[in-house]
C-alpha cells in the first residue's frame, strides 16, 4: 500500500505536515490504525534510527523526524485499541536524580516509541523513590535510565538497589545510557544492558523482551 | 596648550581619552600616559613591536615606508600601524595590541592600560613619631597609630606587635609603615627603599596564571602560567568535585594548587630579582570551584542541582590561613567576589578589565571554555549564564585533538589556488589539532561543500595534510563540535532573548580565555558559534581575568566595583530552561552560507 510507504517517508524526512495528512487519508481509506503504526510509522523511525547510527542523521534530524512521528501518533492514539496488544512492551524511562540533561533520554524514548514500545517518560531528575513507585504502578518490562554527569551516574546504582530491596528487580530489565556510562559501569551496578546510543537502546530492548517472554 | 594644538586620542575598547599635542607620534603620546607599548627599538621603526590598530577614518592616512616594510598589506588594510610612525594630527581612536604576533585574521587584542590614577589597597607611609617621655606616656602602638594619617589605624598581626618596641627603638622612632587599608601590616626601616609588590592570580581549571606587579610604579614586572597541577585528578570541574569527595581528595586538590602557586611565585619572584617579603597584596580570581579548592572548602554543592556554592563572596585572608605563607609571608590574600556556582570571579574580573559596564550599547563577553560563561550587557542591565560546552575546543573528545601546544594545527584556510592549507604551532611536525584549528577546519569544509550544513561529512574521515604531516577529522569529531558550539550559541541566544534584543543589535562581542584569543573569529561566525555580526565588532579580551585581578591590585575601587557587579548581574540558570533546549537543537546545524 502506497500510503504506508509515504508515511514512512514523511517520518524519515521529518515532514510533520505530510505525516499527519497521509495518516488522515489512510484512516479515511479504512486502513486499521494498528497497520498505520506498525507498517508506516515504525518502519520510518527504523530508517531514522539506522541513519542516526550511520552518522547520517544527528540530533536535530532525529528530533524533527520524531516530531513528524508524534504528529501522526496524536491522530492514531485515540483510535488504537488501548490494550497492551498493540505494543511490544512497556518502557519506563527517565533521567536520574540530580540530572537535568534530557536530550539523549528524549531521543532514546522516541526511538523506543518508534520501535513499537509503549513509553512512559517520567521526565528529568526523578528521585529514586519516584522511580520505584512508577515501576510498581506501570509494571514495565524495561526501565531506561539516563545520566550525563559523573556525579549523577551513581544514582543509577541506588535505583537498582532500591528495586532489589522491593523485590521488583526480577520483574524487569534495566537499560542504562548517557555519555559517561560504560559497559563496565553498567555491569558493576547490575544493569541488564548498556546503550551507548539510542538505536542500540532499541536493539537491546528488543533482545531483552525476547528473553523475558 | 591652545585648543587648536590639542587632539584627542580615544583608547578602545575602554573608551578612555587622552588629550595630546598635535603632531606627536602615537607612541610618544601613549607611553607618556604610562600605557605599555612594546617598542624594543626605541621608536625607530625597526622592530615593528609597537603595532596598534587605529580607527577606520584615520587608517586612510598613508602608511610610512617603514610601516609598509614591517606590516603586511592585509594588516595595513585592517588599520594596523606602528605607533612610533603614526603622527597624530587629528583626533584618533586606537586599539592597543599587546600581541605582536597577532595575525590580522585573529581577533584584535586589548592590552593592559595601567591608568595613571592608581589607588592600591596597600601603600607605604613614612613615620616619625616623638620619643616617649614622662610627659608623653602613650603606648608604642598608640604612638604608632597616632603618627600615621589613616584613621582607626590598627595592628592585627600579633607577630608585628611583638616586633614593634624593638623596631621603634632601633630606628629612632622613624621608619616606613606599610598599610593595607587601615591596618598596619609591616614596619621597615627608613633606609629600606624596596618597592611594594603585588601578585595577581587567575586560577583556571586548565591553567594558572600569575602576574607580578610593582605597585608603586603601576607596572607589570612579569607574568607566567603553568598547567593547573590538579589536572591529574580530573580534567573538568565536575570530575574534580567528584574527586574532592573521595578520602583525602579535597586535601590533595588543595595541596596541588598551593604547590603550583608556590612554584610559580618562586620562579617569578627570583627572576625579577625581588623578595617574596615585598609582596603585600595578592589578588586571586578563578571559577567558583577553583576558589573552593584553594581554600580547602568542599565544593560538593556546586555539582548538583540547585548548584549552591559555600561562598562566592569577597574574602581577605592571612597567608597562613590558606597555606600561602611560604610564597607570600607578608601579603594579604584577597579573593574577588564571584556571581554563582558557575560564574566565578574570573568573569567579574573580565568585566572589570574590559570595562563592560561602560561599553556603549549592547555587548557580550564570552569565555569559551569547557564551561562557556556568557555576560550580556544591555540597556536593561547585565545578565550572566554558564553553558556546558564540553572539552571539544580544548581538543577533548576529538580523535586527534590536543591543547594548543607545539605541533598542533592552529590555523586552516583555503589558499589562493583553492587548496586547503594549514599551519602548526611553532611550525613543527603535525601532532594533532587544537581548538582554533578545528574551528577553522569546520569552516573550510563547509566552504568547500565537503561538510553539509546538517553536519554530515561527505569524506569520512577527512584528511588534512601538507609537508608538516597529516591529521584526520572524523564524523564523530564534527558531532562533538556541533554539541559544543551549539551549547555556547544557545546560551548566547537565551540571554539575548531574556534582554529582548536580537543578535543584530549587538555592538560588541569580547572573547575571553585562551581559546578566545586564538580563535579565528570569521570561522567562529561561519560555523555559527558566534552570531553573525561584522567581525570587526568581535574583539579578543586576551587574559581578561588575570588582568582584571591586576587592576584590583592597583585600584581598590575596582574591588568595590566587583562587589557591586556581583549584586547587579542577574544569573540565568540554563538547566531546566526550555528555551535553551530549543535553541540548542536548532543551532546544532551549521549556517548554510557565509553571509559576508
Ligand atoms: C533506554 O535508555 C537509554 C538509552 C540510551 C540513552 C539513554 C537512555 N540516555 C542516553 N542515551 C544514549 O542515547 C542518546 C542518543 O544516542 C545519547 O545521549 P547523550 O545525552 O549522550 O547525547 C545527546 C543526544 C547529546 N548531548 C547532550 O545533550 C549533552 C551536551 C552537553 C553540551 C550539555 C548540555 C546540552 C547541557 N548541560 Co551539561 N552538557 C554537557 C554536554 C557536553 C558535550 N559536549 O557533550 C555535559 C554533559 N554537562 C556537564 C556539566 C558539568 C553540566 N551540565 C549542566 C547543564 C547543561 C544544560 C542545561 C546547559 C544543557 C542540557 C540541556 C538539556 N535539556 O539536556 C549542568 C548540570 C545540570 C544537571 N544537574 O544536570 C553542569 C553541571 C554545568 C553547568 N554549567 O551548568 C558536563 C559533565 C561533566 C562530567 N564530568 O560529568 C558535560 C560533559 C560538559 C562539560 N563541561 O564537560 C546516548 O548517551
Amino acid at each position: 500500500m502506497i500510503e504506508l510507504n509515504d508515511i514512512s517517508q514523511a517520518v524519515i524526512e521529518g515532514n510533520a505536515k505530510k505525516a499527519k495528512e497521509l495518516t488522515l487519508i489512510a484512516i479515511e481509506k479504512n486502513v486499521p490504525p494498528e497497520t498505520i503504526l506498525h507498517k508506516g510509522l515504525v518502519p520510518g523511525m527504523d530508517v531514522v534510527g539506522q541513519k542516526f547510527k550511520n552518522n547520517e542523521y544527528y540530533v536535530p534530524e532525529v528530533l524533527i523526524a520524531a516530531r513528524a512521528m508524534n504528529a501522526a501518533l496524536d491522530i492514531l492514539r485515540p483510535k488504537l485499541a488501548t490494550d497492551a496488544a498493540n505494543y511490544k512492551a512497556t518502557v519506563v524511562i527517565c533521567t536520574v536524580k540530580g540530572d537535568l540533561h534530557d536530550i539523549g533520554k528524549n531521543i532514546a524514548a522516541m526511538m523506543l516509541e518508534g520501535a513499537g514500545f509503549r513509553v512512559i517518560d517520567l521526565g528529568i531528575a526523578v528521585p529514586t523513590e519516584k522511580v520505584v513507585e512508577a515501576v510498581k504502578l506501570n509494571k514495565p518490562a524495561i526501565l531506561g535510565l539516563s545520566a550525563l554527569l559523573t556525579t549523577t551516574m551513581t544514582n543509577m546504582k541506588d535505583i537498582i538497589e532500591a528495586l532489589e530491596k522491593e523485590g521488583l528487580k526480577d520483574s524487569l530489565k534495566v537499560i542504562v545510557g548517557g555519555a559517561p556510562i560504560t559497559e563496565e559501569f553498567a555491569k558493576s551496578i547490575g544493569a541488564d544492558g548498556y546503550a551507548p546510543d539510542a538505536t542500540i537502546g532499541v536493539q537491546i530492548a528488543n533482545a531483552l523482551i525476547q528473553g523475558i517472554s | 596648550m591652545k585648543d587648536s594644538d590639542c587632539v584627542k586620542v580615544t583608547l578602545r575598547p575602554s573608551g578612555a581619552t587622552i588629550a595630546a599635542t598635535r603632531g606627536k607620534s602615537l607612541l610618544e603620546i601613549l607611553t607618556g600616559k604610562g600605557i605599555g607599548i612594546p617598542a624594543i627599538c626605541g621608536g625607530k621603526g625597526k622592530c615593528g613591536k609597537c603595532k596598534v590598530r587605529i580607527s577606520e577614518a584615520q587608517a586612510s592616512v598613508m602608511p610610512t615606508f617603514l610601516e609598509c616594510s614591517l606590516l603586511s598589506d592585509r594588516e595595513i588594510g585592517l588599520g594596523y600601524r606602528l605607533a612610533c610612525q603614526f603622527i597624530v594630527n587629528e583626533d584618533v581612536e586606537v586599539q592597543v595590541s599587546s600581541d605582536n604576533k597577532a595575525e590580522s585574521s585573529q581577533s584584535s587584542r586589548l592590552s593592559l592600560e595601567l591608568g595613571p590614577s592608581i589607588l592600591p589597597a596597600v601603600r607605604k607611609e613614612s613615620l616619625s613619631v616623638p620619643k616617649p617621655s614622662v610627659e608623653d606616656q602613650r603606648s608604642d602602638l598608640r604612638r604608632l597609630t597616632d603618627g600615621i594619617t589613616v584613621e582607626n589605624g590598627r595592628i592585627r598581626r600579633l607577630e608585628l606587635l611583638k616586633r614593634l618596641p624593638s623596631f621603634l627603638r632601633e630606628n629612632d622612632f622613624t621608619g616606613t609603615v606599610t598599610l593595607y587599608e587601615n591596618e598596619i601590616i609591616d614596619l621597615r626601616s627608613k633606609t629600606d627603599n624596596s618597592h611594594i609588590l603585588g601578585v595577581a592570580i587567575d586560577i583556571g581549571t586548565t591553567t594558572i596564571a600569575m602576574y607580578l606587579l610593582d605597585l608603586e610604579n603601576a607596572i607589570v614586572l612579569d607574568s607566567r602560567s603553568i598547567p593547573n597541577p590538579q589536572s591529574v585528578y580530573g580534567q573538568d570541574v565536575i570530575s574534580r568535585i567528584d574527586y574532592a569527595a573521595s578520602p583525602n581528595g579535597l586535601t590533595n586538590l588543595k595541596n596541588a594548587i598551593v604547590e603550583g602557586l608556590a612554584k610559580l611565585s618562586r620562579d617569578i619572584i627570583s627572576d625579577a630579582n625581588v623578595s617574596s617579603e615585598q609582596v603585600y597584596d595578592v589578588s586571586v580570581v578563578g571559577n567558583t570551584t577553583m576558589i573552593h579548592l584553594l581554600l580547602g572548602i568542599s565544593p560538593q554543592g556546586i555539582a548538583l542541582s540547585p548548584f549552591i556554592p559555600v561562598t562566592a563572596e569577597e574574602m581577605i585572608f592571612e597567608p597562613f590561613e590558606v597555606h600561602l605563607q611560604e610564597s607570600f609571608p607578608n601579603a594579604k590574600i584577597y579573593i574577588m567576589q564571584g556571581i554563582s556556582a558557575y560564574v566565578g570571579s574570573d568573569l567579574v574580573a573580565g568585566i572589570i578589565r574590559i570595562n563592560l559596564e561602560n561599553e556603549k550599547g549592547n555587548a557580550l563577553l564570552v569565555d569559551l571554555g569547557t564551561n562557556g560563561e556568557i555576560i550580556l550587557k544591555s540597556d536593561s542591565g547585565m545578565l550572566a549564564a554558564s553553558t556546558a560546552a564540553g572539552p571539544a575546543f580544548e581538543g577533548g573528545h576529538i580523535s586527534n585533538g590536543m591543547i594548543a601546544k607545539r605541533g598542533a594545527i592552529d590555523h586552516v584556510w583555503i589558499d589562493g589556488k583553492g587548496k586547503i592549507s594549514f599551519s602548526t604551532i611553532l611550525n613543527s611536525v603535525t601532532t594533532g589539532i587544537c581548538g582554533s584549528g578545528l574551528l577553522d577546519t569546520v569552516a573550510v569544509l563547509l566552504e568547500k561543500g565537503i561538510l553539509a550544513s546538517s553536519g554530515k561529512l561527505s569524506e569520512d574521515p577527512f584528511v588534512l595534510h601538507n609537508e608538516l604531516g597529516a591529521v584526520t577529522i572524523t564524523q564523530k569529531d564534527i558531532r562533538e563540535v556541533q554539541l559544543a558550539k551549539s551549547a555556547i550559541r544557545a546560551g548566547i541566544e537565551v540571554l539575548l532573548s531574556e534582554a529582548g534584543i536580537t543578535y543584530e543589535e549587538l555592538d560588541r562581542i569580547f572573547l575571553a580565555g585562551a581559546f578566545g584569543s586564538f580563535v579565528n573569529v570569521s570561522s567562529a561566525v561561519r560555523i555559527g558559534l558566534l552570531p553573525d555580526i561584522s567581525t570587526d565588532r568581535i574583539l579578543s579580551a586576551g587574559n581578561a581575568a588575570g588582568e582584571g585581578a591586576c587592576i584590583c591590585l592597583l585600584d581598590r575601587k575596582a574591588r568595590d566595583l566587583a562587589r557591586a557587579l556581583s549584586n547587579k548581574i542577574s544569573y540565568v540558570e540554563l538547566s531546566g530552561c526550555k528555551r535553551f533546549s530549543e535553541y540548542f537543537i536548532n543551532f546544532m546545524t551549521f549556517p548554510k552560507e557565509a553571509n559576508s
